[in-house]
């Protein structure tokens, strides 16, 4: 199967790794469109499924996360080290595209990771974790729209 | 606090967008349903905090699944209470039956983690054993951020440092306003002011910065010429207010005074939601109305001032559990976007526990569906109960 993002990158899926993807793994289409994601979420994301090649049972995670427990007390170390080398926003861009393919254990990773890191503080910490690290200029702006329209149609 | 500045030529298109201000503009935004997916981890306490500092987002989420319990124990029936609680071990919100002496404790197998909302029924703190049994439940349960109260002969027992919701509405005589002195992290609060209790006869009202949301009840003679600026000076201290559920009781046919009304909207920057009840004329005679995205009079009936949107009705809905926008006009345009916004909402396993929605927008084809009251246990003392929007946030 061939994954095609927002950036027109097309990505070959082995049958292997599609098989996380539980919403689209058993349909007769060869190309999926993903045309909210950039390339380089979509290659977190195929990472994260390559990563899980051969697990066949990921353990779920508990709910609610209890208090004195941090992300690499409830998954695997490599599901951490994963989760915690990426950006917030990077974070919240997977989760939309995980939603969108049903890999649900990555959904799962994503949520509890930012449950943990913005659990207890005020809104204006929040605030803080959540600046974009990105400077938004208007042009990239601009670019930004340009694209969305461009995908829409 | 954030400013929240609104592209008019949106608003008609129910696209309307809500903006911090310049230097937030750059956040990520939290998009509810991956905020509900989130959160999902969050133990209540948590997601109950996370909720408001969400709100001030303007990513504000669903109200939390929640079970609760409304109880009425006649005499001698404890032990059959304690029995039918158990099965509710994750409870998060409970209204206690009177307590009149020791012996009668809250069952001890509801998680303190989970329960977040007490409500206290005719339950007089006046006697040692009952400061006692209240010192012994704080300790225990101290999670809870919400409290409603009836007939407390005093505020003091109250972990007032913790608490978010404050709901004295049935509380005729408050004796005593020294209680807002503690109360630095109230979020909501509802109250009932009258005469007698001398709420602004006094010039000093603590700073209530975090203070969202008031629901106030006021009486007629309650503002006397000479204590006009102790309640300017109160409202002073509730600044960042942005929701008031202004309730003035019109028997003896008195009048709120448009001098008051005008100091609730002069006072009150950040306000951008006022349901005032039997106050039409006076708000006819403001200058205000642009200032608000949702007002509403007597008997839910909605000043169109702004078309009713998914970001306004988001808001409305965190704050209230009964949402009645019967009368509500729709413009065309953002209709569908807000029918399946209600759909939604019903569809929501996590509100079915709690939630009534009351949706009735005939002319617009919204189906009237309510949500009925869910009933746990029928044939006991024991109902669940859901008594209207009173205590919520």
């Amino acid at each position: 199967m061939k994954f095609i993002s927002q950036d027109d990158i097309t990505f070959e899926i082995d049958n292997e790794v599609l098989r996380q993807c539980t919403k689209i793994c058993n349909t007769d289409s060869s190309i999926v469109k993903l045309t909210s994601t950039k390339s380089k979420i979509l290659q977190k994301v195929i990472q994260y499924c390559e990563m899980h090649l051969n697990d066949f049972d990921i353990p779920e995670i508990q709910k609610p996360i209890k208090y004195q427990h941090n992300i690499f007390d409830i998954v695997s170390f490599k599901d951490a080290q994963f989760i915690t080398n990426l950006e917030f926003e990077e974070i919240i861009q997977i989760i939309q595209a995980a939603k969108f393919l049903g890999i649900n254990t990555l959904i799962d990773l994503s949520c509890a990771y930012i449950a943990i890191k913005i659990r207890g503080k005020n809104s204006q910490q929040v605030k803080e974790m959540l600046k974009s690290n990105k400077p938004i200029t208007d042009e990239q702006e601009q670019m930004d729209r340009d694209m969305e329209i461009k995908v829409k149609k | 606090m954030q400013q929240f500045e609104e592209d008019e030529d949106n608003i008609g298109k129910g696209t309307r967008k809500v903006k911090l201000n310049q230097e937030q503009s750059t956040s990520i935004p939290l998009i509810p349903g991956i905020l509900n997916m989130i959160f999902q981890f969050l133990t209540p306490q948590q997601y109950q905090q996370m909720r408001l500092v969400s709100h001030q987002f303007n990513a504000v989420v669903q109200q939390f699944n929640k079970s609760f319990l409304f109880t009425n124990v006649q005499k001698g029936t404890f032990q059959q209470f304690n029995n039918f609680i158990r099965q509710f071990s994750q409870l998060t919100k409970i209204k206690l039956p009177p307590i009149s002496s020791e012996e009668h404790k809250l069952c001890d197998e509801i998680d303190p983690q989970y329960l977040t909302q007490v409500i206290f029924s005719d339950f007089l703190n006046d006697s040692e054993s009952q400061q006692a049994y209240l010192k012994e439940f704080f300790q225990k349960y101290t999670s809870i951020i919400s409290v409603g109260i009836n007939k407390f002969y005093s505020l003091k027992w109250l972990p007032l440092e913790n608490i978010k919701q404050l709901d004295l509405s049935t509380v005729i005589e408050i004796k005593d306003k020294s209680f807002l002195e503690l109360s630095k992290n109230l979020v909501s609060l509802n109250i009932h002011i009258q005469e007698k209790n001398n709420f602004f006869s006094t010039a000093e009202f603590p700073p209530l910065e975090q203070l969202k949301v008031l629901k106030i009840k006021l009486w007629g003679p309650t503002f006397k010429e000479e204590h006009y600026q102790n309640f300017l000076n109160f409202l002073e201290s509730i600044k960042n207010l942005e929701i008031l559920e202004l309730l003035f009781n019109t028997y003896e046919s008195n009048q709120i005074k448009q001098d008051v009304f005008n100091a609730f909207i002069n006072k009150l920057p950040n306000l951008r939601i006022l349901k005032a009840f039997y106050c039409y004329e006076q708000i006819q005679n403001t200058q205000f109305k642009h200032r608000f995205d949702y007002l509403v009079i007597e008997n839910n009936k909605f000043i169109k001032l702004k078309a009713l949107d998914i970001p306004t009705l988001e808001m409305l809905l965190a704050f209230t559990n009964i949402l009645d926008i019967t009368n509500c006009s729709l413009e065309e345009d953002n209709e569908k976007l807000i029918q399946q916004f209600l759909e939604n909402q019903r569809e929501n396993q996590s509100q079915k526990n709690e939630t009534i929605l009351k949706v009735s927008f005939e002319q617009n084809h919204i189906k009237a569906n309510n949500y009925e009251f869910p009933i746990v246990q029928k044939n006991s003392n024991f109902t669940t109960f859901w008594d209207s929007g009173y205590y919520s946030i």
